[in-house]
């Protein structure tokens, strides 16, 4: 009964007060059990007793004669800042005590979003003036900025009788990426921008891709004059050509919620690695990137394609977090350079707070190019037990049926996405975007 | 490093080892004496060693039921001085280091600190086995017997339970200040 509660209360993970000693619940044993023998001895008027109680009592006066108040120092050595997820990453813990410490325990406090290959706790036996290095070797299984490096401390007494515990706080922050989305073919925006770049655009203008042939006008370049035609018509024809132009991008996450069911990933997290591949696909091709985090918390990052700009958006995507509010928001609150005209938006989003279907169909009507990826399949959610669990989950799919129908309707394409399914292979689905020129009603 | 690091002793030798301990102490006890009352008290002793191996707090309780058979084992039996109790009290103090639980166990134990373990339960039980001796051999010299050997057991018990509260007061004094954090 003693140790059960007392190990409840100081499990190794958790610290102790560390300004005193502990006793363990094998001190208070001993000197249950000796007083016993020594009561019994009295009462019985036999020595055989006190013989038995010698022992016991002995390794209680050697274990505290041969203890002394021990003062570890610890260090973590943290070899990397930054990775991927499902990378490892080495962690080095070195203990040394000015004091003899006859045993003491040692682990490493796990960060969210880390597991453990191998141990993570160890016993070892410090001399003065000597030190142990322990290895521990982490995996980051979920993307985001976590803090590495908390140690918990334990140290026995001779006979492990007394306990001191101790934590040791200074961590190091380590970003763990998402694992990318690889994607190949990607979304063909439908308004190329005006810098060059990779989209073929519609209109004509210096390029590679054959357009049309027309009349020669003042101004037009005589290497573009098609002889063949000039020469059967009595005026000069030019050919003319589609210039490649690059677009603009801007990624939108609904973070209202992070939805899902319990041994699969969130919608949330679907998001943001959908959004990094995404991201990544359109800066190699020389587009302009945004992202706006749209939900508890608003964040943005205009869009722009400079070398750095990658590092941006994947710190924005890291703390891309849940953040639960019932204000309501809506995009008149991004800045206007966030959202430029004609960008295509890549919406992620499960479609289930008000807040950002709303959102989404202001952009839809603001003229912007849209398409979502529901990251939150019907199948994800089971229903509650019972016939009355059965009719709302039946309610709550129509409901999102009908939402989605009401995008289609508008032209917006919704694409759902799951976790075994690739990106790429669901944008490759999905239908060409409408063209929206200058007064055309959305 | 990672030579010097060894697994923790597996469970199936905790629990070998508290089989043998119990046996032992069972015999002890039934050599003097094999009145009913001891052996249930002895296999009630077993029963809650085997509830404590599995996670129960009753660790305590096992080793007073063991003690209790033999001392009604002892009580009932006309022996005059048992020369057989320093060896129940060395195999009660291992008992004792069977059946403690810590809590949680490290994944890793260095051998170090497995052999420094070892080294201090047998060095205890030497010493403990050899005063316990002292003590039977002093009682009989002394031909001291009931009073007499009460009043003797009371001075030893004052000594030994003023030399633990003297030597542990030290360590559960508070530390000044807490340990550096680096």
């Amino acid at each position: 009964m003693w140790s059960q509660r007392f190990w409840r209360r100081f499990p190794l993970h958790r610290p102790m007060d560390s300004r005193r000693a502990h006793s363990t619940p094998r001190l208070v044993s001993s000197a249950i059990l000796a007083s016993g023998l020594l009561l019994a001895a009295l009462f019985s008027g036999r020595t055989e007793p006190v013989a038995i109680a010698v022992p016991i009592l002995l390794g209680v006066i050697l274990s505290s004669l041969l203890s002394e108040p021990p003062k570890p120092s610890v260090s973590v050595e943290v070899d990397v800042d930054r990775c991927l997820e499902g990378d490892q990453v080495p962690v080095t813990i070195e203990v040394a005590s000015a004091s003899r410490v006859h045993e003491l325990d040692v682990a490493l406090v796990l960060p969210y979003g880390f597991t453990a290959i191998g141990p993570r706790s160890f016993r070892v036996k410090l001399t003065p003036g000597s030190s142990e290095r322990l290895p521990v070797t982490l995996r980051a299984e979920r993307w985001g900025l976590h803090q590495v490096g908390g140690v918990v401390v334990r140290a026995w007494s001779a006979g492990r009788l007394v306990v001191r515990e101790q934590s040791f706080g200074s961590t190091r922050p380590i970003k763990v990426f998402p694992r990318f989305e690889r994607i190949v073919a990607g979304l063909l925006p439908p308004e190329p921008r005006v810098f060059s770049g990779e989209y073929v655009s519609h209109r004509s203008g210096p390029g590679i891709e054959f357009a049309s042939v027309r009349e020669f006008r003042i101004g037009d370049e005589v290497r573009n004059v098609n002889w063949k035609v000039s020469s059967r018509r009595a005026a000069i024809y030019v050919n003319t050509f589609h210039p490649e132009r690059n677009s603009d991008v801007v990624l939108f996450l609904d973070t209202f919620g992070d939805h899902g069911g319990p041994s699969s990933p969130g919608s949330l997290e679907l998001a943001v690695r959908g959004a990094a591949g995404v991201a990544l696909h359109h800066l190699q091709r020389r587009d302009r990137v945004g992202v706006v985090s749209f939900g508890g918390v608003l964040r943005w990052l205009p869009v722009s394609m400079a070398r750095p700009h990658v590092y941006r958006l994947l710190d924005v995507l890291l703390d891309a977090q849940v953040k639960f509010s019932y204000a309501w928001k809506d995009i008149q609150v991004l800045p206007s350079k966030t959202l430029p005209p004609g960008a295509l938006v890549v919406a992620f989003s499960p479609l289930v707070d008000k807040r950002a279907v709303a959102a989404l169909s202001d952009l839809q009507a603001r003229g912007f190019s849209l398409v979502i990826i529901d990251t939150l399949p019907a199948d994800r959610i089971a229903p509650s037990p019972g016939s009355e669990g059965e009719l709302a989950h039946r309610v709550w799919k129509l409901q999102r049926e009908a939402v989605r129908d009401g995008f289609a309707e508008r032209g917006v394409p919704v694409v759902a996405w799951s976790e075994e399914d690739f990106l790429d292979s669901v944008l490759a689905v999905m239908p060409r975007l409408p063209r929206i020129g200058r007064g055309t009603p959305a | 490093m990672i030579r010097r690091l060894i697994r923790t002793v597996p469970s199936t030798g905790r629990a070998g080892a508290t089989l043998v301990l119990a046996v032992s102490l069972g015999a002890l006890s039934l050599r003097l004496e094999t009145s009913t009352p001891s052996i249930w008290i002895w296999v009630l002793g077993l029963v809650l060693s085997a509830a404590s191996l599995t996670g129960a707090p009753v660790q305590t309780a096992a080793i007073a039921c063991f003690l209790a058979a033999y001392l009604v084992a002892l009580l009932s039996s006309d022996v005059g001085l048992d020369a057989g109790a320093p060896l129940v009290g060395v195999l009660v103090y291992l008992l004792g280091e069977s059946l403690q639980h810590d809590g949680s166990t490290p994944e890793l134990i260095s051998p170090v600190a497995a052999r420094g373990r070892v080294w201090s339960l047998i060095a205890v039980s030497g010493a403990g086995f050899t005063l316990a001796s002292l003590v039977l051999v002093l009682a009989t010299g002394a031909g001291m017997s009931g009073p007499l050997a009460v009043a003797a057991g009371g001075v030893v018990a004052v000594a030994l339970i003023g030399s633990v509260l003297w030597v542990t007061k030290p360590l559960l004094a508070p530390d000044h200040p807490a340990g550096q954090d680096r």
